[in-house]
């Protein structure tokens, strides 16, 4: 059994300690010593049934966080945070830093700070351009005229710019467009412990509940689609006068 | 995508490598050191008052700051469903409703540009101008109520203006002529204007009393708060608002000058210097009123001034032409004209103190208006200058006004399929 997959057994607060104790002022760490200790233990008889690794506890303990923090949200890093993989790490060791200090999950800490990050109005923005690009929603047909590519736009932005769940959309497209993100989250050992930020964890944080997160991501993905249709019939039919006649002028 | 298109995907989002790569560079670079460690405790302390919201938004933060309750299960990290939050935020009656405005807003542009209705384009102008300046102005358009004498003035000055359309209603005026003056009567009113004031300057002030009178009767009897524009104008742009407006006042501005002149002709340079200075002093406080509009003010021409500003413009010309040489004139020759081009700048006064005074009423509105209310400040406008459709995104709590107001469905048996929008306001020249 892998290192990694051997510490996932500790829960997520002894894993935080673990890998982020060296990282704590005085004060903390005199607070949370006892703590430590006992992860540390815990950590140690762990790992006595991995393969032989000559890594520390702790490097073990923060390899946990890049593989099953880090790279499960890789999806997330190239719109939001400009492809910096070293930025996630850094924000998934800082969640665990304040979950040693404030007792909330570790889990907890790094997706509140993930949706931070995306509802950041300069970072959804990029992300919003990325999508729009990806899902072909700037395509236009070569024979649509420059004010209907026009209102085409607009409309999508209004509607992008207009929706709550948005960054929600982003994030959830930005998930998807990374296709392994599943890769090794279902063994027993972190099934519940992993850090992919789930559609049921941003509905938590848009405060609503799951069912309406993705009822109202469908309804918006289908009026993108819709919009798009309908408009492309509006101009193909409406180019014409009520008489037919294209040079109709009232 | 399968699981082939893993590299590409990966690319396009901007990761540095293939995932093989990125998965271990994850796994072996762990080494957290004393520069690291202090980063992220500074990073800790800057941001940690966000994050701290959001959790406790989430449900994860207790009210004091303590964690709540989380059990090692991904289903209990997750906090009770918030019902009461949920039912407020209903997303996609929000998604439907903005798509819905749009529609809307795209079916009135529609209609005020391709309706073969003149009745209906105008209506639809009416419309659409009243719902892009809520949506400019907010959601809420806060207008600030008058009080004391303010709102005394206000009242008189609307039941004036009641009184004046009622009788000129009364009139039965013929529908031509109403046509006739929609369409030239600005032109007309600068023309004459303009044509008073030569004969002024000219010495010929019973010509210019009877060209005034003519104006002003004119200008009072068939007056319409329509106004019609052609598609050439459209096309460039041709504001009949704005134009009835200037030539209005220019017009006004050039019958004082005007009288001024006469009064220097008749031997009274003093009087007609002051005359000559309250023309300018007038237009510049139209402009200042006018003007106010880029900051959102709606500052229509009251009616008390138009009605003193038409009676003191015919008396100005008709006191010169009793005061004719030769002639003991009913009154001196100077108290009538001095009074009406007085009573010229006590309006410009009005106007300048009207436009201050609110001015200083939506100061105070700011000031008080977001300690009132969190979410008084909108979160976000964006602006598209193209065809003016102007979206603002607020933070708002639900319900919000509407931006179209609509007459609620008459019912299953009227014959209409449903409501039907609401005109707001008047075309009135400013």
């Amino acid at each position: 059994m892998a290192a990694e997959l051997a510490i996932a057994r500790l829960d997520l607060r002894q894993i935080s300690l673990v890998a982020l104790y060296d990282a704590l002022d005085g004060a903390d760490r005199q607070r949370h010593g006892h703590e430590h200790r006992v992860a540390e233990a815990a950590a140690l008889g762990a790992l006595r049934v991995a393969a032989r690794d000559d890594r520390s506890p702790a490097e073990v303990a923060r390899a946990f966080f890049g593989l099953y923090y880090v790279f499960p949200n890789l999806g997330l890093v190239g719109p939001f945070y400009d492809g910096d993989v070293g930025a996630l790490k850094e924000v998934t060791w800082l969640s665990a830093y304040d979950a040693i200090r404030s007792g909330v999950s570790v889990r907890a800490e790094f997706h509140a700070r993930l949706w931070e990050d995306v509802c950041d109005d300069d970072r959804r923005a990029r992300a919003a351009g990325l999508y729009v690009r990806d899902r072909s929603l700037d395509s236009v047909p070569p024979s649509a005229s420059r004010l209907a590519v026009e209102r085409h736009r607009r409309r999508i932005d209004a509607l992008l710019t207009g929706s709550e769940c948005v960054p929600a959309l982003l994030a959830q497209w930005a998930i998807e467009s990374h296709p392994r993100r599943l890769d090794e989250l279902a063994s027993a050992e972190v099934r519940h412990k992993h850090g992919l930020l789930e559609q049921r964890h941003m509905a938590v944080l848009l405060g609503m509940r799951p069912n309406t997160l993705a009822q109202s991501l469908r309804r918006l993905r289908a009026r993108l689609g819709e919009e798009m249709r309908v408009l492309w019939d509006i101009e193909r039919t409406g180019g014409l006068g009520p008489t037919g006649d294209p040079d109709d002028d009232r | 995508m399968t699981a082939r298109d893993h590299t590409a995907a990966v690319g396009r989002a901007g990761v540095e490598g293939p995932p093989g790569a990125v998965r271990a560079r994850l796994a072996g670079d762990t080494d957290l050191d004393g520069v690291l460690a202090a980063r992220l405790r500074d990073e800790s302390c800057r941001t940690r008052r966000r994050v701290e919201d959001r959790l406790a938004a989430a449900g994860y933060l207790g009210g004091e700051g303590t964690a709540c309750p989380t059990g090692q299960g991904a289903d209990d990290d997750l906090p009770d469903a918030v019902d009461g939050l949920d039912a407020r935020r209903d997303l996609g009656a929000v998604v439907d409703e903005h798509v819905d405005l749009l529609e809307r807003i795209d079916a009135l542009h529609e209609r005020r540009l391709r309706s073969p209705s003149a009745r209906e384009r105008h209506a639809s102008t009416r419309v659409l101008a009243e719902a892009l300046h809520r949506i400019v102005e907010g959601y809420e358009v806060e207008v600030p109520r008058a009080r004391g004498p303010v709102a005394v003035a206000e009242r008189v000055d609307q039941w004036v203006g009641r009184a004046l359309v009622r009788t000129a209603g009364a009139l039965g005026r013929p529908r031509g002529a109403l046509h006739w003056w929609a369409r030239y009567g600005r032109w007309t009113r600068l023309g004459l204007g303009l044509v008073t004031a030569v004969l002024l300057a000219s010495g010929a002030p019973e010509a210019a009393a009877v060209v005034v009178t003519v104006r002003s009767v004119a200008a009072t009897v068939l007056f319409s708060p329509d106004l019609p524009d052609g598609r050439p104008g459209r096309v460039l742009g041709y504001d009949p608002a704005w134009a009835a407006c200037v030539c209005t006042h220019l017009g006004d501005a050039a019958v004082v000058a005007g009288v001024g002149l006469g009064l220097h002709l008749g031997g009274h340079s003093a009087w007609g210097a002051g005359a000559a200075f309250v023309a300018l002093f007038s237009l510049v406080a139209t402009v200042l009123r006018v003007a106010s509009g880029h900051h959102g003010f709606r500052l229509g021409r009251l009616w008390t001034d138009r009605v003193v500003v038409t009676g003191a413009l015919t008396a100005a010309p008709a006191g010169l032409a009793m005061s004719g040489a030769g002639r003991p004139g009913v009154v001196g020759p100077v108290p009538l004209t001095v009074a009406a081009v007085a009573a010229v700048a006590v309006v410009g006064v009005g106007e300048i103190v009207r436009t201050v005074y609110w001015g200083f009423r939506r100061r105070r509105l700011f000031r008080h208006g977001p300690a009132d209310s969190a979410d008084a400040v909108p979160h976000v406008v964006v602006a598209r200058s193209g065809d003016a459709l102007v979206m603002n995104i607020s933070r708002r709590r639900w319900p919000r006004a509407r931006v179209l107001d609509q007459v609620p469905d008459p019912g299953p048996g009227s014959g209409e399929d449903g409501g039907r929008l609401r005109l707001v306001g008047h075309g009135e020249p400013p």
